[in-house]
């Protein structure tokens, strides 16, 4: 029974996961199954040597790993540092605790698509100053340099993922037993930052790999931000490689196959020092943080993540404001810093009600269908085994390598542009999150519960839905919320396997933001943002009551 | 003799088939009621998007279609569908049923085998398309074969303020000149946006397209042809926008540079495209538009069938009220889209000329006389020539 069940899961996630892959590990050596002409490149090792060709192709690959790799540590540095200011009881802290959710929903396309109005030459920023202190009565003419122009897309990352990370850390910190760790570490004379740093962090680190993980191949790989935001010269590899499987020529796309490929290996490769660092940084620090209570720098990061949580929330804050201003804008010149006219023409323009109905419909049927294969994962797996890699490889693998692969499989079952399959596959994508708060608070729960109610004649059935889902209700709860906000987000699959045909807010958002219109972008960018919203203050809502009745699981 | 028994055969060549298509259009008619057609066309453009939604309604009303807009961020996506159906084995029942497509991207669908025709010449509207004096059978030096059918017109044109920038520089020279008199000032769309693309075969025709074919298939040594436009580019490059260093990533993005006042000029590969931006305040209104002395690119736009297409009917009907005068007046409305008409105005009836004319042309619109002389397109060959020769000197 229990084998069965998991052989049907693993045919169910695992089976598209892996045929996508090879529809893309098959162009990447050159083989394109089904297409009679043949493209000009040598099976093997030609497409790889045709990616290599193409101009930019390592400048772009060191750009897309750079940003991605900078914009994880950084996340994970302010990530620790506004929690260990939350620690310390520092007031913007636990703003940020409070905005928690505000950030988690915008998506990304929605805040690169403020940040972008925010920063460069023309931005809001540079207009805050003109023309009484720079002089500047025009845009400046400063140059783009390689690490300059790739700095708003690391900006942009941090700010989406900083808070992801936190969120991530909150999930497992209940783990960890603070409250009796606090005794220990107040009686032996440390300060709460201090025990923040020295005991709390290295036993949470592990906890944060795949999150880290997560962040980090978002980082890498994906385009949405990186089009918005990126540097042009050369650009993050993702966007040189969506050129190429744009390419109408066939030469293009197998070229593009392979640097998927040596983007995702590089990415891998990245990875490794980033998880295993968590283990060195410990042994590194072990004499520092066997020394004992004692001051140092310690005390001095409570103020600094305070002052770097004031900062988050004021970028976060400016990103919406500019897309509420631009949504609403009629000329707006520079340096002007409010618009000269308002016009709510973009509004009408953006045709909103039938994509954001599309978007709503779609992510409300896959939420629940990410959270219920996450739980049927967890609840089969035999007690005591550790969780399987396998649900987080739709995070590790770029969604630009598999999800090709994955529509040419559903036109091949004549599936694709049918909601259902675009909805599993948004479920696959979002299985990662679910699984990843699920099986944390799954393991967090007492596993006495279960076997008091087996032993009390339940079957494992009646035990899952009446006593082990009422206790991880929580985290189902937020779970759901995450989904659905990742399902909101995705573009590259709904525009795949939907064929074009569902019409979701980010799909349009893209098109438009393509033709660079802010007005309009900015007005998606703002109905992109309440879906999710509205989902994380429905399951605040649904939270609270359990709490209150039931008090912590753990 | 000789000259009757032409006259017959052409009388017998343009009589035979025109009954018969006749006869297979009203068919198509009747088979398009209740079908719904997926028409993939890009989607940037609000102004644009509106006009689709306009004909969306106006065949429901009249033919019982549900015509759905599919927006695109970039009409090969749309081959890349095409081309993964193929890949997969379909042969009907296909995403797509109409595509607005030109140049490189309907080379690689009627090479690939990814279109559905001829249909172009069975549409009753064809006869009124303007065949002699536009290319709406050549596409990018590409004969159509009737594999798509013409549906809009379209010429690059420079866009200034007429108040800032007086002087309006309408030869390579001059505009070089001008260029690096005002650092920081002018800029182009980044290949491969279809717009930067332009600007860079402009350069091709003026700087070294003497001792080339154009109309032909690059050569091999392409790359060395194109040495004059690399030293012009060069030259200016420490002059341009952020001093060559960045360059905006498509041609709305330029007009956002014009429009924060980081430039002064911008283009368009339309000529009425200025006058809808000065229509929406985004644009001053004393903004012009201008060709180059020896003239600009100009090219129609088309809709193809892909071979698969699941209501191809649908397609057909709505392929041929794209092309009904009433469907092309109101897509030439400044107000509007502002998108030129393939249609011959002498073949046209008076009632369907005076929709033309009744319309109105923004000042920031060239007159027609001031759009001579309009040249072709080159050969799509080089369209990745050039992309390839911005990707290795310039952009990423």
């Amino acid at each position: 029974m229990r084998r069965g069940l998991r052989g049907a899961l693993l045919l169910l996630t695992l089976g598209p996961l892996l045929l996508g892959t090879g529809g893309v590990l098959l162009p990447a050596l050159g083989v394109l199954p089904g297409v009679a002409t043949a493209p000009g490149i040598e099976v093997g090792l030609g497409p790889l040597r045709a990616y290599l060709a193409t101009p930019h192709a390592l400048g772009a690959l060191l750009t897309g790993l750079g940003v991605g790799g900078a914009a994880t540590v950084l996340s994970l540095g302010l990530a620790l540092l506004l929690a260990g200011a939350l620690e310390g009881g520092a007031r913007p802290a636990r703003l940020v605790v409070l905005a928690l959710p505000l950030l988690l929903a915008v998506p990304h396309v929605s805040l690169a698509l403020g940040l972008g109005s925010a920063l460069g030459p023309s931005g809001w920023l540079v207009r805050l100053a003109s023309p009484w202190a720079t002089g500047f009565e025009r845009p400046p003419n400063w140059p783009e340099t390689p690490v300059l122009g790739a700095l708003p897309l690391v900006l942009g990352l941090v700010l989406k993922e900083a808070p992801f990370l936190l969120l991530a850390a909150a999930a497992s910190l209940p783990l960890l037993d603070l409250p009796r760790q606090r005794l220990v570490t107040a009686g032996l004379g440390y300060a709460p930052v201090e025990a923040w740093w020295k005991v709390t962090v290295p036993r949470l680190l592990p906890y944060l790999r795949l999150p880290l993980l997560a962040v980090l191949v978002y980082g890498t790989t994906n385009v949405e931000m990186a089009a918005v935001l990126g540097p042009s010269t050369p650009p993050a590899a993702a966007v040189l490689l969506l050129d190429g499987f744009r390419d109408p020529d066939l030469a293009g796309r197998l070229a593009a196959s392979a640097g998927t490929v040596v983007l995702t290996f590089g990415t891998l490769l990245l990875a490794l020092p980033l998880l295993l660092g968590s283990r060195v940084a410990a042994r590194l620090g072990r004499r520092w943080r066997l020394a004992g209570p004692g001051a140092g720098i310690v005390p001095a990061t409570a103020p600094a993540g305070g002052t770097l949580a004031f900062l988050l929330l004021a970028f976060w804050a400016l990103v919406l404001l500019l897309l509420v201003l631009w949504s609403f804008a009629g000329r707006w010149p520079f340096p002007a810093l409010l618009p000269g006219t308002f016009d709510p023409r973009a509004w009408d323009a953006a045709g909103l009600l039938a994509p954001a109905l599309a978007s709503a419909g779609l992510s409300l049927a896959a939420a629940p269908a990410a959270v219920a294969l996450a739980l049927w994962e967890i609840e089969t797996r035999l007690p005591g085994r550790a969780p399987p890699f396998w649900p987080y490889l739709p995070l590790v693998l770029p969604q630009l390598g598999f999800v090709p692969g994955v529509a040419v499989l559903l036109v091949r079952l004549n599936l694709d542009g049918s909601p259902v399959a675009v909805v599993l596959l948004h479920a696959l994508l979002a299985l990662p999150y679910a699984h990843l708060l699920l099986d944390q608070a799954g393991a967090g729960l007492d596993p006495r519960y279960a076997l008091a109610a087996r032993s009390l004649g339940h079957g494992p059935l009646a035990t899952f839905w009446r006593v082990r889902l009422p206790l991880l209700r929580p985290a189902v709860v937020t779970a759901l919320a995450v989904a659905f906000a990742v399902s909101c987000g995705l573009y590259l699959p709904t525009l795949l396997a939907g064929a074009g045909r569902i019409v979701t807010l980010p799909v349009e958002a893209v098109a438009l933001g393509a033709g660079g219109d802010r007005r309009v972008a900015a007005a998606l960018g703002l109905v992109l943002a309440v879906l999710p919203l509205l989902a994380f203050a429905l399951a605040a809502f649904a939270r609270r009551p359990a709490h209150d009745r039931e008090g912590q699981p753990t | 003799m000789r000259r009757l028994f032409l006259a017959c055969l052409v009388a017998l060549a343009l009589l035979s088939p025109r009954s018969g298509r006749a006869a297979d259009f009203a068919a198509d008619l009747e088979a398009a009621k209740g079908q719904t057609v997926d028409f993939f066309a890009w989607g940037g453009s609000p102004a644009i998007n509106g006009y689709v939604a306009w004909v969306a309604d106006q065949v429901k009303d009249r033919f019982g279609i549900d015509l759905r807009h599919v927006k695109l961020a970039d009409t090969s996506d749309a081959v890349a569908q095409v081309l993964a159906e193929k890949a997969a084995g379909r042969t009907e029942g296909g995403a797509i049923d109409l595509v607005w497509v030109n140049g490189e991207n309907f080379r690689a669908m009627k090479e690939g085998g990814l279109l559905d025709g001829p249909f172009a010449a069975g549409l009753p509207n064809f006869a009124l398309v303007d065949t002699a004096s536009k290319p709406t059978t050549v596409d990018f030096t590409v004969p159509t074969g009737g594999y798509e059918a013409p549906w809009g017109s379209a010429q690059f044109v420079l866009i200034h303020d007429g108040a800032e920038t007086p002087e309006a520089p309408d030869t390579l020279a001059t505009l070089r000149a001008w260029i690096m008199a005002h650092p920081g000032r002018f800029t182009l769309p980044a290949p491969p946006d279809f717009v930067g693309t332009t600007f860079l075969k402009h350069l091709l025709i003026g700087l070294a397209g003497d001792g080339l074919d154009l109309s032909r298939p690059p050569p091999e040594d392409a790359a060395k042809a194109l040495a004059p436009v690399r030293d012009w580019l060069e030259a200016v490059r420490p002059a341009l926008w952020r001093q060559g260093t960045a360059f905006p990533s498509s041609g709305p993005a330029l007009h956002q540079l014009f429009e924060d006042g980081a430039v002064d000029f911008t283009m368009a590969f339309n000529p009425a495209e200025a006058a809808t931006y000065v229509e929406d305040g985004r644009f001053p209104e004393t903004t012009r538009s201008y060709i180059l002395k020896g003239g600009t690119i100009a090219n129609v736009h088309f809709v193809a069938i892909p071979f698969d297409a699941g209501d191809k009917a649908g397609a057909r009907v709505v392929a041929n009220f794209l092309l009904s005068p009433e469907a092309q007046a109101k897509k030439e409305d400044p107000a509007g889209w502002g998108d030129f008409t393939v249609l011959d105005m002498e073949k046209l009836d008076p009632v369907q000329r005076a929709m033309f004319e009744k319309l109105k042309r923004d000042p920031a619109t060239p007159a027609p006389e001031d759009l001579i002389p309009a040249l072709p397109e080159p050969h799509p060959g080089w369209v990745s020539v050039l992309e390839r020769f911005w990707a290795e000197g310039f952009g990423g």
